[in-house]
Order: structure tokens, then C-alpha cells, then sequence
């Protein structure tokens, strides 16, 4: 019992605490890149409590970050995914494969037979989707659009 | 430095809120069975039933006077005007209000279903056609099955050790690569990010922020874990029948709209997750293991002794990933990795563009990833960083697709399968020439010398540990306490340049020229380097010391010192060497060095010999003590 009593004033229940982004507001893929923070400090405090994010840097509730979220592009949920994994997504389209690229795979409805089409156009098309550093997630996402149609096996998903 | 100045700040706020924490429930005990409260007038059929009832209104006996109260904060969640307080109230409410006002079954679904199941609601409502907002909500999940998400320690962070839980509602169909688009189930402290920093720990210790039930896709989750936070992830597939996952998200539903006063003791996130599970299967009575709190490591224990673990899956963090990279990656290949992830990095006269393709993948993805935990960790500035990750990028979509690395390997120990965190020793040996027997507890978490499997590189909690010495002069006295210890020794090497530090705070023996050891109240702040070479760890560490004895000359010392040592970790045994010189810069004026050596023995991972020698040296006067004994944790 007295261990449990003990135990019970430790730190426990560690979460995120979303530091502000430095990097100011913005959606850009630039601005939304490696977001969050991992110092010393923000360790030290979010140990302490478990924070959620209804106003965090990557809330998605419009206005919170500079972030405008009334996607007007869905593909049936895409964009979400998209718009919260734009770093991974990135990394993974220029390796041409990746967890995040399976996902939005996934979500977009491409047949296993067709997925890796779907890797290979996007990773050979980088340079089309991801133009400069400033792109939004629904520049990348309309991108990514424009890439399949030109797809014979790919046209068929959008 | 101002990082670990800022740390130490608050690490000093920590251990003041800790020595003001309102304990006051040390004498608590779990009273008898509640259920005998609902056995009259209402007839319940089933052996689960009244506690069931409780859970669904997450009730608890209270710390201080053992009546049962609900943890909801959220007047509207109960039905009666004195439901927090009484749940025979609020079971006579509910039964009248949910059959005169079947609607009000939607608010309640998981209430109405158990009362209907009882034979305590006539009719039950809760079908789409009466309840489209509620069947909309449970639809989006496409509930199959449901996974426990246990995210472990941060890389330089042990008092992360003790995680957080979170569940993940798995979908129907869902492939390996589905998990991402999830809903996870999580119970956070709703925080104002406005409040100063020494507020916001204040008030996420003692409530003053309320907790929330928040519903939210893996891929975010994930993400604050694995990407911002670099801590590994372990995902518990658990083996709950559909009735069971109906049951858990009804509840769920009911706790969505309203909120708890977020205690960070003992009502804290892993607690919460239990109740969901209770009440899912009632016959789990987890919350009632983990009375007064809950350490998620060892609810996960009691996830395994419970036959509730279908599969655990592992998913590494980004840090782990990079780790596993620079590991792999030939060491001829380092330090063009490391120069290419420069914003300033020239490719071509690096002499990377001569290299062959799959060198170059190779060293293009360490360099991003490398990029990417700088860019986190604040040693590169970010508005540097985007072109430059951009162009790493267009150049490794250049080459082909295939990635040089193999997948992270899962760790053969999981966090939940490390030693056990209650430890109980006993030893015999020498002090100062006196024979002494000594017993010591340690009520948490992890030691330096304990089997290292499953726990964090380098990392050391001791919490309350006491150790009581019986001397063959008949006296029995305290020998030391050491309220809390955190001991980070994370190592440096190319790619990685963490802090070591140490936060120590106890009554600690202190040898006085007279021969005099009074237990002087000591407070410790280190920070420093370690490396690893092999199996041995060698770190130092610049101290900084206060100490407050009346019998120290000036009453109390403060001191400057460094501490250098050296750690072996092998599978079934450790060995650590420390030395430490001391100088006062006020106070007592004195130096002080102390040498010591321990050695300990895995017989198994819960019990293990150990060996101790310490000598200290002050004043001109050396001081000697040995012990040898057996440590059994559990």
C-alpha cells in the first residue's frame, strides 16, 4: 500500500507539451516541418502533465496556427492525412516508400495491385509536387492529383 | 547551457512541489467490497453488477475518508442532484428518468444498455434510428478491435520512464499500413498554453487543469510521440469481444461532453484508461489494483497476468530510426553524413556525387534524419533548415526507391517486461569499524546497478529509498534517504550530444573531522558528459552542492565538485567506480572526496547480490564502510 501511495506523487502520465513554433505562422511545408520542440526544458514540464491539443501547434482547429483547415480538397479524407503527416510524406515520396505513403495510399482507395505504381509515379515526380519549400498541403495534394491523372493505372482513383 | 540552467530550475521547482504535496492519505486502505451499498432495494443480477454500476459513473472510494464519490467533475453527468455522492441516488434517477425520457438513453447509452440487461429499463432506445448522433460517432471508428498504446521513455528524459496509455480503436480490415488512420482514445489534461511554465507543472500536479476524454486519429498521436517527443512506441492489441467494444465506446460517448479534475498523482492518464477497461470487461477489477495510482509500465504487467494481450507490435521513434542508421551506416560514411546535413553543405565537393547509388541513399537518409533531430533539438535554427531538407530530399529522389536500411529490430525486452520497481535489500558489513546490518527500501523505479533490460540506457530513478542500519553497539539508526535521485547518463558520439545530469536530493551521512557523521540534508545538481565504449560507460559530471547540518561547522556547506566514473553493463552483472572531490566555496569550510566501488550479481532479473566499498576522505581523516548483501525487487 505504501508503495502504491509513494509511487503515486511521481511523475507519471508524460505527454506532449506543444512549445510554440518558432518558425511563425504559416502552412507552408517549410514552416510545418520538424514541428515541436525536445529540449531540456519542455521535457522537464511535459513530464509533469499531459497536455492536450485544442490549441496546439498542430491542432487542426482552423486559426489556431495561421493554418486555414477548411480543406477545400477532401479526396475522401486525404487531405487530413496529408496535411498532418507533410513532413513524413515528403520523406517518404522521396524514398518512393514509407508508412505514410502506404496510408494515403490507403485512404485514396488504390488497389494493392496499383500501389506500387502509385509509389513510383509520385517518387519520380518529386521535383512536381514538392516545387520550393513553401508549398501547402493542399498545393501538395492538388499536385498529387495532377500527377496520377496523367497516370494511365493511377487516372481511375481520382 | 541555459537549457540545462532552465532544467535545473526546474527540477528545483519539482522537488519543492513533491515536499508540498498534499499526501494525505498515508494510512488509506481499500475498504471492503463496495458493492454491499447497492444490494437493497434494487435486485441486480449478476455477481459484476454493482461494481459495474460504479464504474459507469466512475466512482472511487475518496483518498481521505474512504466514501465513494465520483471522479467526474461535470454536474450534468449525473441525473440526481446528489449522484456525485451517492450512487443508489443516481441509479433510482437514472432507471426513472431514462424510461420517462427515452432520449436521454443517447446521452447514456452504456447506463441504458446495463440497466435493460438488468431488467431495470423496460425499453431500450438506443438504436440509429433514435440516436443518429450517437451510431454517426461510433461508425467512424469501424470498431474491430482494441489496441493499448504505450509510449516508452524519452531518450534523455528518465522521468518520462513511467510512459502514458492511451487506447487505439483498430477497424474492420485494417492492414498493417491502416493503423495510422485510427482513432485513438486519450485522456489528456485540457491546458492553458498562456500560463507561465512553473504554473503550468503546478497546476498539472494538482489538478488545476481539468481532464478531458479527447478522440483523435494514431497518425497524430504517433506523431507527438514518435516525431516531437522521440519515445518508442508499444502497441497492445488486446482481446475484447465486439459486446465488450460496444460496451467501451458507449462509455466513452458518456464521458466525451464532460470533464475531471485532472489529478496528476493518482487520476492520471493510465488510471483513466483502466476505467474504460473495467468497464468494458468487469471483471478485469484493474482499477482496483492500481487503488492509488497507476505506474503504465506495471498496468501493463497487470494487462499480461490478466490474459488480456492478444499481440504487442513495436513502432521505433525517430530518434531510434536515426540511432539505427548511424549504426548500420559504414563509419567511413559518418562524417560525410554529418557534413552533408549542414545547411551549408556543398555535395559536389564533398565528393558524394562520385560515390555509388546506394551509398549515396544511405547517406542521404542518415543526413536528413540527422537534419531532422537537430532541427528538434534546436542546434540548427529552423529557418535554415527547410531549403536545405529540401534539396536532401530532390536529391535522394533522384536515385532509386529502394532504402538501404532494414527495419528497426524490436527490442528483445519490452518496458513492461524489465524488472520488477519495488526493491527490498538486505546487507551485512562495516561502517567506520562497527559491524552493521543493513535493511533498505526503495519504493521506486530504477537503479544505475539494476538489470538494465527494459529500462533506458543510463537511466536512474530512486524515490524514498531509506536505509536502516542495525550496528552491533545495539543502536539502530538511518543511514541514508534519498528522497529522489534522477540520473540521466545519455552518451555522446558523432551524431548524438545529449547532457548527462543528475538531480539528487536526500539525508545523506556525512563524515566530520571529529568522526562525527551526522545525516546531513544534501542537495545534489550535476551535469556533464558520458560516452560509451562497448559494454563500459565512462562519464564526469560538475556538481553543484548544498548542505544543512547543525552540527557542520556554519551550520551548512556549499560546495563545488566533480564526479567521474565509470559503469560496465553486462547481461547478468554491472560493476560502477566513482570518484568525487568536493570543495566548499561557503559555508563549512572543508573538502571532501569520496571514492566508492559497487558491484552487483543478476541471479535473476528480480533478485541480485551486490557488493558496496566506499571510502571517503575529508580533513586529513580517511573513513571506510563495506557491505555485501542481496536485493530482491518486486
Amino acid at each position: 500500500m505504501m508503495r502504491q501511495l509513494l509511487i503515486g506523487s511521481l511523475i507519471m502520465g508524460a505527454s506532449t507539451l506543444a512549445m510554440a513554433d518558432d518558425s511563425g505562422p504559416g502552412c507552408g511545408w517549410g514552416s510545418m516541418l520538424f514541428e515541436g520542440s525536445s529540449g531540456t526544458p519542455s521535457h522537464v514540464v511535459a513530464a509533469t502533465t499531459n497536455g492536450t491539443s485544442g490549441n496546439n501547434t498542430f491542432g487542426m482547429t482552423s486559426g489556431t496556427n495561421g493554418c486555414d483547415t477548411s480543406q477545400t480538397l477532401d479526396y475522401k479524407g486525404t487531405s487530413a492525412v496529408v496535411f498532418h503527416n507533410m513532413d513524413r510524406l515528403s520523406n517518404d515520396i522521396a524514398k518512393g516508400e514509407g508508412e505514410i505513403l502506404d496510408t494515403v495510399a490507403s485512404v485514396m482507395g488504390i488497389d494493392s495491385a496499383d500501389v506500387p505504381t502509385f509509389k513510383r509515379v509520385l517518387h519520380e515526380n518529386f521535383d512536381a509536387i514538392y516545387p520550393n519549400s513553401d508549398v501547402t498541403s493542399d498545393q501538395v495534394m492538388e499536385a498529387m492529383i495532377t500527377v496520377m491523372e496523367k497516370d494511365q493505372s493511377l487516372a481511375k482513383y481520382i | 547551457m541555459s537549457a540545462a540552467l532552465s532544467a535545473t530550475f526546474y527540477f528545483i521547482a519539482f522537488i519543492f512541489l513533491l515536499i508540498l504535496a498534499p499526501y494525505g492519505s498515508w494510512a488509506a486502505s481499500i475498504p471492503q467490497s463496495e458493492s454491499s451499498i447497492l444490494n437493497q432495494p434494487l435486485a441486480l443480477n449478476s455477481a459484476e453488477a454493482p461494481q459495474q454500476w460504479l464504474n459507469l459513473l466512475q466512482f472511487r472510494p475518496s483518498d481521505w475518508n474512504h466514501r465513494l464519490r465520483s471522479e467526474v467533475d461535470s454536474p450534468d453527468f449525473f441525473l440526481s442532484d446528489i449522484g456525485k455522492n451517492n450512487p443508489q441516488a443516481e441509479l433510482a434517477a437514472t432507471i426513472e428518468q431514462l424510461s420517462k425520457n427515452p432520449s436521454l438513453q443517447c446521452r447514456f447509452p452504456a447506463r441504458a444498455q446495463w440497466l435493460h440487461q438488468q431488467g431495470l429499463l423496460k425499453n431500450l432506445k438506443i438504436t440509429s434510428e433514435y440516436c443518429p448522433d450517437l451510431h454517426k460517432w461510433l461508425k467512424q471508428f469501424k470498431a474491430e478491435s482494441i489496441s493499448l498504446i504505450f509510449p516508452a521513455a524519452y531518450l534523455n528524459s528518465p522521468s518520462s520512464m513511467f510512459g502514458h496509455t492511451f487506447l487505439r480503436v483498430d477497424q474492420h480490415n485494417q492492414t498493417e499500413t491502416g493503423q495510422l488512420l485510427a482513432q485513438t482514445i486519450n485522456f489528456a489534461a485540457n491546458v492553458n498554453h498562456d500560463d507561465s511554465e512553473f504554473l503550468f507543472a503546478y497546476k498539472g500536479l494538482f489538478g488545476g487543469y481539468p481532464g478531458v476524454v479527447t478522440v483523435k486519429p494514431y497518425y497524430e498521436k504517433a506523431k507527438e510521440y514518435s516525431e516531437i517527443e522521440n519515445r518508442d512506441i508499444w502497441e497492445y492489441k488486446l482481446n475484447f469481444t465486439d459486446e465488450e467494444i460496444e460496451r467501451l465506446l458507449f462509455h466513452t460517448w458518456e464521458l466525451l461532453p464532460i470533464y475531471f479534475d485532472y489529478f496528476f498523482f493518482d487520476e492520471n492518464c493510465a488510471y483513466r484508461i483502466l476505467t474504460l477497461l473495467d468497464v468494458a470487461r468487469p471483471s478485469l477489477h484493474l482499477t482496483e489494483q492500481f487503488y492509488t495510482y497507476a505506474i503504465p509500465s506495471d498496468t501493463l504487467r497487470s494487462l499480461n497476468t490478466s490474459n488480456l494481450i492478444d499481440d504487442v507490435r513495436y513502432r521505433p521513434s525517430m530518434a531510434t530510426q536515426l540511432k539505427h542508421k548511424v549504426n548500420i551506416l559504414p563509419e567511413n560514411h559518418h562524417q560525410m553524413a554529418r557534413e552533408i546535413s549542414q545547411p551549408n553543405a556543398d555535395l559536389e565537393k564533398l565528393g558524394f556525387k562520385s560515390l555509388p547509388l546506394n551509398e549515396q541513399s544511405a547517406i542521404l537518409e542518415t543526413a536528413f534524419d540527422y537534419l531532422r533531430y537537430q532541427a528538434q533539438q534546436e542546434t540548427i535554427p529552423r529557418k535554415e533548415v527547410a531549403k536545405h531538407s529540401l534539396r536532401l530530399l530532390k536529391q535522394r529522389s533522384q536515385l532509386p526507391s529502394d532504402s538501404p536500411y532494414p527495419p528497426v529490430p524490436e527490442p528483445a525486452v519490452r518496458d513492461d517486461e524489465g524488472h520488477k520497481t519495488f526493491e527490498v535489500s538486505l546487507s551485512q558489513g562495516n561502517v567506520e569499524h562497527i559491524e552493521t546490518t543493513r535493511l533498505t527500501f526503495r519504493p521506486a523505479y530504477h537503479d544505475l546497478l539494476d538489470p538494465s533490460a527494459g529500462y533506458p540506457d543510463g537511466a536512474q530513478i530512486k524515490f524514498l529509498e531509506t536505509a536502516i542500519d542495525y550496528r552491533e553497539t545495539g543502536t539502530v539508526r538511518v543511514a541514508s534517504f534519498t528522497g529522489l535521485n534522477i540520473t540521466s547518463l545519455t552518451p555522446r558520439n558523432d551524431f548524438f550530444k545529449p547532457i548527462s545530469w543528475r538531480v539528487d536530493a536526500g539525508l545523506y551521512r556525512k563524515y566530520l573531522h571529529n568522526a562525527d557523521d551526522p545525516l546531513t540534508a544534501t542537495l545534489n545538481i550535476g551535469a556533464g558528459h558520458s560516452y560509451n565504449v562497448g559494454n563500459q560507460k565512462l562519464y564526469a559530471l560538475l556538481e553543484t552542492q548544498l548542505q544543512q547540518h547543525h552540527s557542520l561547522p556554519s551550520n551548512y556547506s556549499a560546495n563545488l565538485g566533480l564526479n567521474i566514473g565509470w559503469l560496465t553493463n553486462q547481461n547478468n552483472w554491472q560493476q560502477q567506480l566513482s570518484l568525487t572531490h568536493t570543495s566548499s566555496v561557503a559555508g563549512y569550510n572543508h573538502y571532501y572526496n569520496e571514492l566508492s566501488w559497487q558491484l552487483s550479481y543478476h541471479l535473476q532479473s528480480n533478485l541480485s547480490l551486490f557488493g558496496k566499498y566506499q571510502v571517503s576522505h575529508t580533513e586529513g581523516e580517511y573513513f571506510h564502510q563495506h557491505q555485501m548483501g542481496i536485493e530482491w525487487r518486486f
